[in-house]
């Protein structure tokens, strides 16, 4: 064996024993989580005068098609005390309009609680009809910049953002907030899981009725969602390295987000950014804090069906990552970071950064070595195998762990079809995304910075999204 | 090669297995269901009836037939009150089944089970239990702890609140579930909660005080102004909650000398109690503070005081040049119609 694919073997054993490791720990977790369910009563925190009220920011570039839905959706949220604050980020199609035809917005005075340097706020608007409603109108700046802005007009000493284009689950916001109830001094951060839309019905802004995508590219990401969040995000939080909170759905404490400036906005992985500056600064203070994740929360979004958005919006979140990593790589490996630094971040810039590139190499040296003979066919033939059959075991993992904790996907007909995905994701697809995330960090070396284009049918009609 | 060949053989097997286990779990989830639902349809009307007292007692059970039971008398205890909550909880008790989940809760190996029956006694909402009970608490799961907490706190067994308030410290209950659990118990536990108030860490302290302007009544306000004056910022600011929840008028002079506070958020929390208070007092510092505070959230608090307290006061002053954005916000709130609640 030439040392080259001693290399690639010795990695993919390391990298699918930190799969492994991470499925256990998630087994247990939500063997956990469903063990408590049978005493944990919602009820109780939303009748509790002690429950911390909440603000929700969404923030909103050209989503004309979604944003009444998505507004609508969240104010009919099951929460004792909210306000919701949409910010509208300069844009250039009638998502203003929508929301004071939709909501019948007046002008307002609103004194912002915050000092986070944002871009100029044009205008503010609360709705007569639900005083607890706030639009904000914004000069451009990208989310980020829209995020800072809505933290600072929040009332309340938490805030909930979401993206404009995503619909929660009516006892998302409870189920989110619960380990801020249990441990409100050390829960600085969590976050929901996010599910794939597609195929859903939906009516009035809910979730009605929750079906596959009847598209091969949404269905994968289906799979792929699946693995991410019940794997990768319950693991990494059961051990206190949780690094990304999604940007479609997270709640952070007010006074924690201040501390560290808020959101950057000069990096397309904002969200992880912002977790991993958390992280950072509390670690290097030595406080308390926990950040944690919630499987059962859930917030539906809707997911790309077309090779060219996909293709864009992988790109952008391993920009992101590779950003991010490149910020706090003084974190990696350093075991002033605790877990973080010593599992996370490893993990993150060996597996999640440079493992597209050590994959995508190691069908490049594998296939050479094979066509000129300096590796048999049958050794290929193994290597293929074993690549694939763990990737299957590691979906089929998550695929069980959906059955035993959530079963949202009610009938056997769509179990069995996200079997086959499971199975099917590994010839091809995964070999695309690891291509598409090799391609991001030539667009880094480069310098390209954009977001990429996000048109979006909108989940209640047509949308686009492009900043 | 061998070790390729052991790892792809190993990684098919453990895809095997785990498929296995969603097929065997998903049937045999489906197979208790159905048996489960049978049970309880011909249980149910038998639980209604013992409940309305048309019949004494339920006939002999066993097995998955009397968990079936004790769940439906659960599930019905928790809707009803007066005598036929009482009679559910004899039944339960005279059929054995209290007995029985008394058992589970002290000598069961899997946490889960424990934290059932504990969750089950709380709902049959027997004090038969409250022993059994108060002894989980010093269970070595978290899950059975929090259960066993929420249920002494359904069966009101108020002899149990100074060791769950000791749980606010220890971390060893969630701290939503002693909330939850304190407010069941209702005014009752007051005494422990005041006995509880100075000992602690300051979230603890913060949280009994907090409790008190829930359960208590004007005369506990003189307990609660001492801590105004509480080396934790959270616990001042929440004695200042507290003393504006309370209602008791004594209270204005410190709750004044409090908006000097030098935690913005505590001096912010004393505006808010003197706005419920409606204290006319109060309104020259708060006008200070609503237009001079270095901190937004403290001058917020402070104009959505003054717009409680003197609507028309707010607005001319909103109105005058040179007026803060805190009280641009409240008069514009007040313009809208806001209530009470949407200027705290």
């Amino acid at each position: 064996m030439s040392a080259a694919t001693a290399f690639i073997l010795g990695y993919f054993i390391v990298l699918n024993l930190f799969y492994l490791a991470l499925t256990a720990l998630a087994w247990r977790e939500v063997a956990r989580h469903l063990h408590a369910e049978a005493y944990v009563d919602e009820q109780d925190a939303l009748s509790s005068p002690l429950t911390p009220p909440v603000t929700l920011i969404l923030p909103a570039y050209n989503e004309e098609a979604g944003v009444v839905e998505s507004v609508r959706s969240v104010l009919s949220l099951r929460y004792p005390e909210y306000e919701v604050v949409v910010v509208n980020d300069g844009s250039t199609d009638t998502t203003l309009e929508e929301l004071r035809a939709a909501f019948d917005l007046v002008p307002v005075r609103v004194a912002p609680r915050g000092s986070i340097p944002c871009a100029e706020i044009l205008a503010t608007y609360r709705s007569r009809r639900d005083p607890n409603l706030v639009v904000v109108d914004k000069v451009n700046g990208g989310k980020a910049d829209a995020l800072n802005c809505g933290a600072n007009i929040a009332r309340y000493a938490y805030v909930c953002v979401i993206d404009a284009d995503t619909i929660l689950e009516e006892n998302a916001l409870i189920r989110v907030m619960k380990p801020v109830f249990d441990d409100p001094d050390l829960v600085i951060a969590t976050g929901g899981i996010v599910r794939i839309a597609n195929g859903c019905r939906i009516e009035h802004g809910r979730v009605t009725d929750v079906a596959l995508p009847r598209g091969r590219l949404a269905t994968m990401q289906v799979m792929e969602y699946l693995r991410a969040f019940l794997v990768g995000r319950i693991g990494w939080s059961s051990v206190a390295s949780l690094l990304i909170i999604s940007g479609a759905f997270g709640v952070f404490k007010r006074s924690s987000i201040e501390e560290v400036g808020g959101w950057r906005t000069d990096t397309v992985g904002e969200d992880m950014e912002l977790v991993c500056r958390l992280h950072r600064r509390a670690r290097e203070r030595g406080d308390r804090y926990r950040i944690v994740f919630v499987a059962e929360p859930v917030c539906w979004t809707e997911a790309p069906e077309t090779l060219r958005l996909l293709s864009s919006q992988r790109r952008r979140w391993q920009r992101g990552l590779a950003e991010t990593l490149w910020r706090h790589r003084r974190m990696i490996g350093n075991p002033r970071y605790g877990a973080l630094g010593i599992w996370g971040m490893p993990y993150f810039a060996l597996f999640e950064l440079a493992g597209p590139v050590i994959e995508f190499l190691g069908y490049v040296i594998v296939i050479a070595a094979t066509l000129t003979g300096v590796l048999s066919l049958e050794v290929f033939a193994l290597f293929a195998l074993l690549s694939m059959g763990l990737g299957i075991v590691l979906s089929v993992a998550a695929l069980a762990l959906e059955e035993l904790g959530f079963r949202r996907y009610p009938t056997e007909r769509s179990m069995a079809r996200l079997f086959m995905y499971a199975i099917a994701e590994n010839l091809g697809y995964r070999q695309l995304l690891a291509f598409w995330r090799v391609r991001a960090l030539i667009d880094l070396a480069r310098g390209e910075r954009h977001w990429g284009e996000m048109h979006r049918r909108g989940l209640g009609g047509i949308a686009s999204r492009k900043a | 090669m061998t070790i390729v060949a052991l790892l792809g053989a190993g990684a098919v097997a453990l895809g095997l297995v785990l498929t296995l286990v969603m097929v065997v779990r998903r049937l045999v989830v489906r197979m208790v269901e159905r048996r489960d639902a049978r049970i309880a349809a011909q249980l149910r009307p038998i639980a209604f009836s013992l409940a309305l007292d048309t019949i004494s007692s339920p006939p002999p059970l066993e097995g998955r037939a009397a968990i079936v039971f004790t769940r439906i008398l659960g599930e019905l205890s928790v809707a009803l009150r007066g005598d036929a909550r009482e009679r559910i909880a004899t039944v339960a008790r005279t059929a054995g089944l209290v007995d029985r989940e008394i058992r589970t809760l002290q000598r069961s190996r899997r946490a889960w089970r424990r934290a059932a029956a504990a969750s089950v006694l709380g709902r049959i909402a027997t004090e038969a239990a409250a022993g059994a009970l108060i002894g989980a608490l010093a269970d070595p799961s978290r899950d059975v702890r929090g259960a066993a907490t929420l249920s002494l706190g359904n069966i009101r067994a108020v002899q149990a609140a100074p060791s769950i308030l000791a749980a606010l410290t220890t971390r060893a209950v969630p701290r939503a579930v002693i909330v939850r659990t304190i407010l069941r118990m209702g005014a009752p536990a007051l005494p422990a909660l005041r006995a509880a108030a100075p000992v602690g860490d300051a979230q603890a302290r913060a949280t009994c005080i907090a409790l008190i302007g829930y359960l208590g009544d004007a005369s506990d306000g003189r307990d609660v102004l001492g801590y105004l004056d509480d080396p934790s910022a959270n616990v001042r600011a929440s004695a200042a909650r507290t003393l504006g929840r309370l209602g008791s008028r004594a209270t204005v002079g410190p709750l004044l000398a409090s908006l000097n506070d030098p935690a913005g958020f505590v001096a912010g929390a004393a505006a808010e109690a003197l706005g419920r208070l409606r204290a006319r007092v109060a309104i020259p510092g708060l006008f200070q503070l609503a237009r001079t505070s270095g901190t937004s959230w403290t001058s917020s608090a402070a104009a959505h005081a003054l717009a409680r307290i003197d609507p028309d006061a707010t607005r001319r002053a909103a109105a005058a040049w040179g007026a803060s954005p805190a009280l641009h916000e409240a008069a514009d709130l007040l313009d809208l119609g806001a209530t009470p609640s949407d200027l705290s």
